[in-house]
């Protein structure tokens, strides 16, 4: 038995050392519990992850009551930029998740309902992408956290430890923590950043390192992602483009709406202006005007002033804070 | 729980220890800490379940106590029924109560009349069929006075539900699992560092095999109707691994896992795809369950010792039970009949059981004609799997029209290489080590330790760079 004890472990010293090296280096910041876990991270973190411990430690503390949802995309607004429209009374977080669906809101608005907090006010970042998704994402930096999704731990974790294992990322973060030097091999395992980003410890808003970036550099940054055709060509985009309505996503808009109602809550639910300025589809804003009201839908998508200066975005996919002010005055402006 | 789940690279080695460290002085214990460990394994998909479990347990135990002291052949007939009537009861209820209802409403459809009815939603609980079938056995040889019925409530309770084989089998019999759970166990080195190889191989066939195939095998049946013949017959192929490499895999880590324990499992699968007719493939496809039909409905049926008539009625019940057994539609039955077409002419011929020797021993290659055998034999089972895979009995039908059309010899849409060239290398590999009891299953004195640790660790590499998407269990289904 001892033969075979001592044996398996000497076996199983690559997987064991593999452990011990996520145990020590916390790459994906799930074990430890940091004040800012975008600190120095090069690998993509979980969004609803750091939002949950953000909303976990400080709840009873501050009180949240105010919420912005939405995927990555929701990022422009800034809790402290949106409680300017709002009551003194709202303390806000942002609760947003990466590559996150209508499923990823109405886990996180039930998840809220379930702690017994208030959901006075909020905001929902939506666009067709989003509102099409409507399962749980189950790549270790889009799945819900088990609390929300109410699956187990284990799978939740086991993510984690796949990504862990892959061969080229553990390469590529031991290769790039001691020698800090970005290698074409590590494309799509690690970020290549030039600032890290920052998070908010208070509000769980996070501030781009590119937003670092072009406050240095503008010129530079924007022709480097032109050079590289990152932003492309809006009149190659398919105008036919639609986002399917889904009775899955009828179900769990209502789902989201029947805890606003019961909450009270104040509620604006905004349609992104998107850099591939296509206005999502008559039918979705059809739906989102039927279950949350026309009152409280604002569409920005499509053509418009705000959508057209290629500085609005920092690559094709997120718009810039300051785009977000103008469309949270746009808004309140109206109300 | 799945064996190719993290949860169970946690839970394995956490009670590998409490069992051979903490509990391995008292033998009671060791059984208690097994059907704990059991509870928790299967109670981990569905906790509500574990009731089943628990009353099949109670019933069997008391049942085989009842036989015991009952003399009189009219009670303990009625003690035997009443075990078969809660176990298929059980079995009939959440695996066939909506096949049963839905067929009658088609039946009555099909003569003008329409009935309403109502189908329940049902979930199938994981491995019923298995456990069902397992404490079946306990009766029944108990009944025939073949096995001394037990009063060690725990090492019964164990049986039941001992973990490896739990929800998927190979479902043991009494006779030979129930004993060794009265008897103090041994950690035997090579025993245990043979199962673990038996789990490596195991896994490499589930998560490189079969999930890798079932990609393939599931986008081809899916869209049947736009695939041209080869594309088809490819699909089929892929099936056939996928189910051989799924089923047979989950067996070898099972067996491989109860050897840690110092259990021996009954082997399930000897290398089917080498056999050389129809009988030998069932001697070597799932001999848990074929054996099980054998001795408990084949036989008292008769078996072969009857007149032709006979040995034709019982071959198609056998094979008939045996598909519906996989699952409540008409599909599987198809399967089953299909299968028992296949050996017919060669039970009424005398010519079952020529084949009952090793394909090409001692040998490196099959001659001419073992090789023609095999291939007609794998045909021929990959045209019933395609009643086994097919969504209805309609589906299987086009399918077959569109394998057996003119674009059975074009070029295959879909033919992914590395794939193929995957499964070659595991045909191969398997055809060498034929005569083993897996395919893992090496020499340690003649090969030195850093060849065979080179090659575990390639094992390992290859499962981890092409183990595809994770699929269930398909058996878990059964």
């Amino acid at each position: 038995m001892k033969n075979f004890l001592v044996k398996s472990l000497i076996f199983f010293l690559p997987i064991e050392l593999i452990i011990i090296a996520h145990l020590t280096l916390d790459p994906f910041r799930i074990i430890y519990d940091y004040d800012d876990p975008y600190e120095k991270s090069i690998v993509a973190l979980n969004r609803s992850e750091i939002c949950k411990r953000v909303y976990l430690k400080n709840r009873e503390e501050l009180g949240y009551n105010a919420f912005i949802f939405g995927s990555s995309r929701s990022q422009g607004y800034k809790c402290k930029s949106w409680e300017k429209h709002l009551p003194n009374d709202a303390t806000a977080l942002h609760f947003d998740g990466s590559g996150e669906g209508i499923w990823g809101i109405a886990t996180k608005v039930n998840y809220i309902d379930e702690l017994g907090d208030s959901l006075k006010y909020a905001l929902v970042s939506v666009d067709g992408d989003l509102l099409i998704n409507t399962d749980n994402n189950k790549k270790f930096f889009t799945i819900s956290p088990p609390e929300m999704s109410k699956e187990s731990y284990t799978t939740y974790y086991t993510k984690y430890i796949q990504a862990g294992l892959d061969l080229k990322f553990l390469a590529g973060y031991i290769d790039m923590t001691i020698f800090g030097k970005y290698r074409p091999y590590m494309k799509k395992v690690i970020s290549r950043v030039k600032y890290f980003h920052r998070g908010n410890p208070l509000t769980a808003d996070v501030f781009y390192g590119n937003g670092t970036h072009i406050k240095i550099d503008s010129a530079g940054y924007y022709n480097a992602l032109i050079e590289k055709g990152v932003f492309y060509d809006r009149n190659t985009v398919d105008q036919n483009k639609k986002y399917e309505v889904t009775e899955l996503e009828i179900e769990q808009l209502k789902s989201i709406k029947k805890v606003f109602d019961r909450h009270k809550t104040d509620f604006v639910i905004i349609i992104s202006p998107l850099y591939d300025q296509l206005p999502l589809n008559i039918e979705q804003v059809e739906l989102l005007n039927e279950i949350f009201g026309s009152e409280n839908v604002y569409d920005f998508s499509g053509k418009t002033y705000l959508t057209e200066p290629i500085h609005n975005y920092y690559e094709d996919s997120h718009f810039r804070p300051h785009v977000a002010n103008i469309v949270m005055d746009s808004v309140y402006s109206s109300r | 729980m799945l064996f190719n789940s993290f949860e169970f690279a946690l839970f394995l080695p956490i009670v590998f220890i409490l069992y051979w460290f903490v509990t391995n002085k008292n033998l009671k214990l060791q059984n208690l800490l097994i059907v704990i460990a059991s509870y928790i394994f299967y109670g981990w998909w569905d906790w509500r379940f574990l009731s089943l479990i628990v009353f099949s347990s109670i019933i069997d135990y008391s049942v085989g106590l009842g036989l015991k002291s009952q003399q009189n052949n009219a009670k303990r007939k009625l003690l035997l029924i009443c075990s078969i009537l809660v176990n298929i009861g059980f079995l009939g209820f959440f695996k066939y109560y909506n096949f049963f209802v839905d067929s009658f409403v088609d039946a009555f459809s099909f003569f003008g009349q329409t009935i309403s009815s109502s189908s329940l939603n049902i979930i199938l609980p994981v491995g019923i069929s298995f456990y069902t079938f397992q404490t079946l056995s306990y009766s029944i040889d108990v009944y025939r006075r073949k096995l001394e019925p037990t009063k060690n409530i725990i090492a019964f309770f164990a049986f039941v539900s001992f973990f490896p084989q739990l929800v998927a089998g190979p479902i043991e019999r009494a006779t030979n699992l129930l004993p060794q759970f009265y008897k103090e166990r041994k950690f035997d080195y090579d025993n245990a560092i043979d199962g673990m190889r038996q789990i490596l191989w195991g896994l490499f066939k589930k998560i490189v095999i079969a999930d890798n195939c079932a990609l393939w095998a599931n986008r081809i049946f899916d869209g049947s109707a736009d695939y041209s013949g080869s594309t088809l017959f490819l699909g089929v192929i892929f099936f056939a691994f996928q189910i051989y490499g799924d089923f047979s895999g989950y067996s070898d880590i099972a067996i491989g896992t109860s050897r840690l324990f110092g259990f021996n499992l009954m082997r399930n699968f000897a290398f089917p795809y080498f056999s050389r007719d129809i009988a030998e493939f069932w001697r070597r496809w799932h001999i848990s369950l074929s054996t099980w039909f054998r001795d408990y409905v084949y036989i008292p049926l008769g078996g072969s010792k009857v007149g032709n008539i006979a040995k034709v009625r019982n071959t198609f019940i056998i094979f008939v039970v045996s598909g519906f057994w996989h699952g409540a539609n008409w599909t599987f039955i198809v399967w089953g009949f299909i299968n028992a077409l296949y050996f017919l002419p060669l039970l009424l011929f005398k010519k079952n059981r020529i084949n009952t020797d090793q394909v090409a021993e001692n040998k490196l290659l099959p001659s001419f004609k073992e090789f023609l055998q095999m291939g007609t034999t794998f045909f021929i089972t990959l045209i019933a799997w395609v009643f086994f895979r097919a969504e209805n009995i309609q589906h299987a039908f086009s399918y077959l029209a569109g394998i057996f059309s003119k674009s059975l010899f074009s070029m295959p849409e879909r033919h992914p290489k590395d794939v193929i060239i995957l499964l070659v290398l595991f045909v191969v590999v398997e055809w060498i080590q034929r005569d083993k009891q897996h395919a893992l299953q090496i020499d340690t004195i003649k090969i030195p330790r850093f060849l065979r640790w080179s090659l575990y660790y390639g094992i390992i590499m290859v499962i981890h760079l092409m183990g595809g998407t994770q699929q269930e269990f398909i058996y878990f289904q059964f």
